[in-house]
């Protein structure tokens, strides 16, 4: 065999052999094993159908808060994280020498290690004694407006999510405004142009010229981030802690918790299968839509 | 004020406890050995035939690191082949990484165990079992507190791999100086639950605005619900530890002190309740009821914070019907999968280190704030003369020897934080608690819950 012909044929089985040992084996063994009460270090392991969908689905209420909070992660930092991206994105791009800095001031908090962005925010976010509250409320009283209240941020039920999903736009928002940035600056300048002259206005431009035109990377951004978001965990993880009383833990915290902490793989496993079945379901649903955008 | 521990003696005790530790040749080149396990450590000509041989030890605490870094380098010493490592690992990842590696025949050949994983260790069978060689079973059951009671043993087999490193018990520290400045003396040290709310609201700090600034008493809350159970005559399971008791009215008066605390005394809020055991080193707290190893983090974190630590108060001033809990802190597990050849030498250096009284009194127990649990050391006069091991032993007897399962430790807290929140009425947490409670223990068969083997168990409630 020459060596054109092993390259030719070489590649495929490789990249076959990589599919298969990184995708396909992982994701069976998962899969066996979430029918299973299994744990790597029980001698009791035993297989036991789909007892362990069944326990998730409709007996465990921490299943289901760990669903709604990483849905509701997903609203937030998708939703709000796209149409904030879009807008700066749509500024920088009228933004003359400032525009290379404030990029770079955008993309800087996607450089950082998460963790360590976390355990910083984490004190920032400290309610009695963090700079968040104690500036905002020193702001408002020195301008004489009704001094901010204390929230807890970290230690209350019902900010726990918006504090994570804050630290989820800062950190997650540069790669977005990159994105859709290089998608704007792709846009034809003559399109804009002949707008102009037909006296169409620039809010019209964005809406009518602009967006339709930078469309698939619109949609690469919201599917991509639906996936991330689905598969949050970190910023939950350091931040608060899945806390106070579930009201911040994510599914991919749960499966962590349950295999690792609880030593029930397989029903840790079952909850991974569960979370990859509503990813592929969303996916496809996205998909489908975009499809049907274009056709239009 | 009984005693102070300052910043001063706690250097001169790590001092001291470094002088100690830097001399094991000399204390071993006669040959003699000390039997704190039943079988006296001798010195050996060589170890594995003198063939060069290196063994991981992982930690997940500095300090903790430090000693143990001296106790390798003793070995070292005797037997210049071998060489310990040991190796910091971080919490987060130290339990996944353990648990994944050592079935895999991976990891390291000793590490630093923690007594609420002991079940799901010994269920996968992940720790090497005590050998003749190093440890007489009898022996530990006669000397050690906690033997007897089956603290250390797997539930399913009985089989024995570790020895504690102290035995910790519930008290309660309070800041010297805030207390001082509170105008409080000695005789205001508080002996009863009343005592303590109400010493608790004179402690508290505002600032302007009128929020807490030092939290008259914070706490473990999980800690404060377990002990406060205990002292009132209920045990935390039924009989054959098959359910748990929560939905009972101990538990009510135990969680109602802290919601008086925080929601009539405001003493406590939740915004320093969420810090934990920062909030003292922090001096977020002027007082704080927690474990004794408090004590270890705050010489730790916070040297410059003139501390005392006192009983516990009890609902009624006495001990009796019990004090509270007593769990232990376990050093070393040997990995079961390493090669022969690992295991003799890694328990070899586990046999070298548990023969010498000076680690077993100074390192393990005192200087981690724990009492030694080698009861033939308990009048030695370091023992006796320091003042967190002398105040414990006072309601030593008084305790009740368990350790909960973690999955219930969690439930407990989420149970205390509820109440600190005002989520909820009290008794509909109670019975959500109680029913999520016995969701998590049934997930094994194998807990070790020995609370009532409790040596004064016929001072509890009766019929429960």
């Amino acid at each position: 065999m020459t060596s054109k012909n092993a390259f030719i044929y070489g590649a495929p089985i490789l990249a076959g052999a990589f599919f298969l040992i990184w995708y396909v084996l992982p994701i069976g063994w998962v899969l066996w094993v979430s029918f299973w009460d299994y744990s790597p270090i029980s001698p009791n392991n035993a297989p036991v159908g789909l007892e362990n969908y069944r326990e998730a689905l409709f007996q465990d209420h921490v299943f289901w808060a760990a669903v709604k909070n990483t849905a509701y992660f997903t609203f937030g930092n998708v939703v709000l994280g796209t149409i904030m991206a879009l807008l700066i994105a749509n500024g920088l791009s009228r933004l003359g020498t400032l525009r290379r800095l404030a990029q770079t001031a955008y993309f800087m908090p996607t450089l950082f290690s998460i963790v360590a962005a976390a355990v910083v925010w984490e004190e920032i976010f400290q309610p009695r004694f963090g700079i968040l509250n104690n500036g905002l409320y020193y702001l408002t009283d020195s301008l004489g407006l009704p001094p901010f209240p204390e929230i807890g941020w970290t230690t209350t039920t019902d900010w726990s999510m918006p504090t994570v999903i804050l630290f989820g736009l800062w950190k997650f928002l540069g790669i977005r405004i990159i994105i859709l940035l290089a998608a704007i600056e792709a846009v034809p300048r003559d399109l804009y142009e002949a707008a102009s002259i037909d006296g169409v206005t620039k809010r019209q431009q964005f809406f009518h010229v602009t967006i339709p035109l930078i469309k698939p990377a619109l949609w690469f951004v919201v599917i991509a981030g639906i996936i991330n978001s689905f598969q949050v965990f970190e910023p939950m993880y350091v931040i608060t802690d899945g806390g106070p009383l579930r009201s911040s833990v994510s599914m991919v915290m749960l499966v962590a918790e349950t295999a690792f902490e609880r030593q029930r793989f397989g029903y840790s496993a079952a909850i991974s299968i569960l979370l990859f079945g509503m990813i592929l379901a969303l996916t496809a649903v996205l998909f489908w839509l975009r499809g049907r955008s274009e056709e239009r | 004020m009984s005693f102070k521990l300052t910043r001063r003696q706690a250097i001169l005790s790590s001092a001291a406890m470094a002088t100690i530790a830097s001399t094991p040749s000399a204390v071993w080149a006669d040959g003699h050995g000390q039997a704190a396990t039943g079988v006296p450590y001798v010195r050996k000509d060589q170890i594995n035939n003198g063939e060069p041989i290196k063994l991981e030890y992982w930690e997940w605490s500095g300090q903790r690191a430090d000693y143990q870094r001296q106790w390798a380098a003793a070995y070292m010493e005797m037997y210049p082949n071998v060489e310990i490592e040991v190796v910091l690992q971080p919490w987060a990842s130290y339990w996944p990484s353990l648990i994944t590696n050592v079935p895999a025949g991976a990891g390291p050949a000793m590490w630093h165990m923690h007594a609420s994983k002991q079940a799901e260790f010994c269920g996968g069978n992940l720790m090497d079992p005590i050998p003749a060689s190093a440890a007489d079973p009898a022996y530990l059951n006669e000397n050690w507190i906690g033997y007897s009671e089956g603290a250390m043993q797997c539930a399913a087999t009985g089989s024995i791999h570790t020895v504690p490193m102290g035995a910790m018990m519930p008290l309660l520290f309070v800041n010297l100086d805030k207390w001082e400045a509170a105008g409080l003396t000695e005789a205001d040290v508080p002996n009863t639950w009343e005592e303590l709310r109400a010493v608790a609201v004179k402690l508290t700090e505002r600032d302007a605005r009128g929020r807490i600034t030092v939290a008259g008493l914070s706490m473990d809350g999980q800690e404060w619900l377990q002990n406060a159970v205990y002292q009132q005559g209920r045990f935390l399971f039924n009989e054959d530890a098959t359910a748990v008791q929560v939905n009972n009215p101990e538990y009510r008066t135990a969680l109602q002190f802290i919601a008086d605390l925080v929601h009539s005394d405001k003493a406590l809020d939740n915004e320093i309740a969420s810090t934990r055991h920062e909030a003292l080193p922090a001096g977020q707290a002027a007082m704080y009821v927690g474990f004794s190893w408090i004590a270890g983090f705050m010489r730790a974190n916070a040297p410059d914070i003139n501390w005392s630590a006192f009983l516990l108060p009890t609902p009624d001033g006495e001990l009796a019907p019990a004090y509270g809990n007593i769990r232990f802190a376990i050093e070393a597990a040997i990995n079961p999968f390493a090669d022969e050849a690992t295991k003799a030498v890694a328990w070899d250096f586990w046999h070298f280190n548990y023969s010498r009284e000076d680690v077993i009194v100074e390192d393990l127990a005192l200087f981690n704030g724990f009492l030694p649990p080698y009861s033939k050391v308990l009048d030695d006069p370091r023992v006796t003369g320091d003042p967190l091991a002398s105040t414990m032993a006072k309601a030593g007897s008084l305790g009740v020897i368990n350790d909960l399962p973690n999955v219930i430790r969690d439930e407990q807290l989420e149970l205390v934080t509820a109440v600190i929140l005002g989520q909820g009425d009290l008794d509909d947490l109670l019975a959500q608690s109680e029913e999520a409670q016995n969701r998590l223990l049934a997930e094994r068969a194998d807990w070790n819950i020995i609370e009532r083997n409790y040596a004064n168990a016929s001072l509890m409630l009766a019929g429960q």
